[in-house]
């Protein structure tokens, strides 16, 4: 019997599967309210796992992981603020299907391809971890660098009125996480106010550029309701049909996951981003992508899901965290006693095993509880615009403070937000900028230590510019944007043309 | 009422996001210690690129767009942006809790429809109400409090 198999009668014990309950449907309910990021649940969770048994402790924090990143999507679709980080692609077609009046089949299409993608990551998780992180341990500082900047291009070409506002929103983001104390060469830069003095915390941006100008938006509309008279119910059955019927981007998004999530230090962020890039590119309904079109919803939240299961990969077999979240939740395996690496699953199989195993169990009732839940989220937005607007800002300056109990993170949060607020008006999208300030650091560090390393090699230009990996990643960024440019010049003479007829 | 034209250009946003680049660069390119800086100074030598390019295309635009920021729409966001700007800058003097009640009041009041105070009052206490249990109880956040709680 396989070694996995073994061990699931232990996930339905009474208090393991309690445990599992709990975690799933409150990382749903955390992760759906935005501010409150998967890494932050996980890690605010930690101390309470300090008095459990090892086994119930990473069965809360695991259930709590994956629920959280597809709770994300709830706020993602309802108020086009992102749970977390990893949500960014959703927001792009999925709230405008809640403008449309299809909030519950935009819903129900999250849950259902999250859990398509959730399923095939923790199997990827059980059937490949040994030869999956010999690949990925494969990945140098180069390599690592150009996957922060494909990120930041596939979300450029993806979240802007214009590629090139895209990219410059993107290069805002890095320029932006530069700012603060410099961890590799130890000085402080850009500091103009103590407020900087700590950098700029992804929390804080990632509500601040989120969160504030869909306040200010739903101030400008209020008195009203957002779309609330369109909402409808939908058939389940109809929605099981729809996700069932798109093969080709389950297929997109559960690969781009995997691959993503196995990659250390990538994190989960560019996963949905990347998945939805590709759908649209293959996709004979490209036209309708960002305009609520439901392939779009489905790429991002297969990709999203799917990279769960393969960013604990690295962490269970060589202690590399392959998201943030990850490393947070190597904390948690750490304070228990238990050392991830090659031995984990000789040393300590009954744990890993079964945490494993309540992953796996996890993402049914994901799926279920999440179907369940989106109900009762879709009335959210019943909400009149007023409250929903103003609990939003105080929610924002709660979730924000509660990161570092830092007042600054509070101050920097709304003045990026103000600043985005008008930006956007002019269509510069949040989502490179966002995205910017996340990979930042991962890519800069990576630019550090590939210079370091090419100083005393051949040479910074061979050293990033050569290598079969290197050129691969080179030549996606190249093809990335020159795709979307070659998209954005079509649409634009199509306008003309309507315009002149 | 007099719409955009009259507050700033179609391009405002362009012009300002060129600016921030023009800033970030100088600021990048003035470092004292070229190893810490190296990053900073390829990523806004790029976003001043990305930033120039965009200005020039949009002044080759032949249709200069639609105004976005309407004097109709600073006055009516005005009241709500004052509310978000006093809360933000008084909230940890004040107390996270009391500041949180008058800014949910003050929001939901300015823009609500009927304006009923008991409705408003009885959101306000409820919404404050759950953040208390989630951020004080549960979550043990320790918030600044002043005068409330």
């Amino acid at each position: 019997m396989p070694d996995f198999l073994q061990y699931m009668g232990n996930v339905f014990e009474p208090f393991n599967f309690l445990i599992l309950l709990l975690g799933t449907a409150g990382g749903l309910i955390l992760g759906a309210l935005p501010g409150l990021s998967p890494t932050m649940a996980v890690a605010l969770l930690i101390p309470f796992t300090f008095h459990m048994e090892p086994t119930g402790g990473l069965i809360l924090l695991g259930s709590v992981y994956t629920a959280t990143v597809a709770g994300g999507a709830v706020s993602a679709i309802l108020l086009r603020i992102p749970g977390a980080p990893a949500n960014i692609a959703t927001t792009l077609d999925g709230h405008r299907m809640v403008q449309q009046g299809r909030a519950a089949q935009a819903l129900q299409l999250s849950f259902l391809s999250s859990g398509v993608g959730g399923l095939l990551g923790v199997l990827v998780l059980i059937f490949f971890t040994p030869v999956l992180a010999q690949w990925a341990l494969g990945f140098g500082p180069s390599h690592l660098f150009w996957m922060a900047v494909l990120g930041v291009t596939v979300i450029a070409s993806l979240a802007s009125d214009s590629v090139v506002k895209g990219l410059a929103a993107g290069c805002m983001g890095l320029w932006i996480s530069s700012i603060g104390y410099d961890g590799v060469q130890g000085v402080h830069r850009f500091t103009f106010t103590s407020h900087l003095d700590g950098g700029i915390h992804i929390i804080a941006a990632l509500v601040g550029l989120f969160a504030v100008p869909q306040v200010i938006d739903m101030l400008a509309r209020a008195p009203g309701r957002s779309s609330a008279a369109s909402v409808q119910r939908h058939s389940l059955w109809q929605a099981l049909r729809q996700v069932a019927g798109k093969p080709r981007t389950l297929a997109i998004g559960s690969v781009v996951g995997v691959i993503v999530g196995l990659v250390p230090g990538a994190g989960g962020q560019i996963a949905g981003l990347v998945a939805y890039d590709q759908s649209r590119k293959f996709s004979r309904m490209r036209d309708n992508y960002g305009k609520g079109e439901p392939e779009g919803l489905i790429a991002a939240e297969t990709a999203n899901n799917a990279m769960v299961g393969p960013s604990l990969v690295p962490l269970l077999t060589l202690s590399i965290p392959g998201s943030p979240t990850a490393a947070v939740l190597l904390g948690g395996l750490l304070i228990h006693g238990i050392f991830p690496g090659p031995d984990l699953f000789t040393d300590y199989p009954d744990v890993s095993w079964t945490f494993i195993d309540a992953l796996l169990v996890g993402q049914v009732l994901m799926v279920v509880l999440g179907l369940a839940l989106c109900r009762l989220a879709a009335k959210v937005i019943l909400l009149p615009e007023n409250y929903l607007a103003a609990a939003v800002m105080v929610l924002a300056v709660f979730g924000t403070y509660s990161v570092q109990n830092s007042y600054s993170d509070v101050l920097i949060m709304a003045v990026l937000g103000g600043g985005m607020w008008f930006l956007e008006k002019y269509g510069f999208g949040a989502g490179p900028l966002v995205l910017g300030i996340v990979l930042g650091p991962i890519a800069e560090q990576n630019f550090v230590y590939g210079r370091t390393i090419a100083t005393a090699g051949d040479g910074v230009l061979p050293y990033f510019f050569t290598g079969t990996l290197n050129v691969i990643l080179i030549a996606i960024i190249v093809a990335s944007i020159a795709g979307s440019v070659a998209l954005e010049i079509r649409a634009r003479r199509q306008r003309e043309r309507e315009a002149a007829s | 009422m007099k719409r955009i034209a009259d507050v700033m250009s179609t391009s405002s946003g362009d012009v300002l996001a060129f600016v921030f680049a023009l800033v970030a660069a100088s600021a990048s390119f003035a470092g004292d210690d070229p190893a810490a800086y190296a990053f900073p100074q390829l990523i806004s030598a790029l976003m001043l690129i990305f930033c120039g390019a965009n200005l020039i295309r949009r002044s080759l635009a032949r249709f200069a767009g639609e105004p976005v920021l309407t004097m109709q729409l600073a006055g009516k966001i005005a009241p709500g942006g004052a509310v978000i700007v006093v809360y933000v800058l008084f909230a940890e003097d004040v107390g996270f809790y009391l500041s949180a009640i008058l800014a949910f009041f003050a929001l939901s009041f300015l823009y609500g429809e009927h304006r009923r105070l008991s409705s408003i009052g009885i959101a306000t206490g409820a919404v404050v109400g759950v953040l208390y249990l989630m951020f004080s109880v549960v979550l043990k956040v320790q918030v600044p409090r002043e005068f409330f709680l």
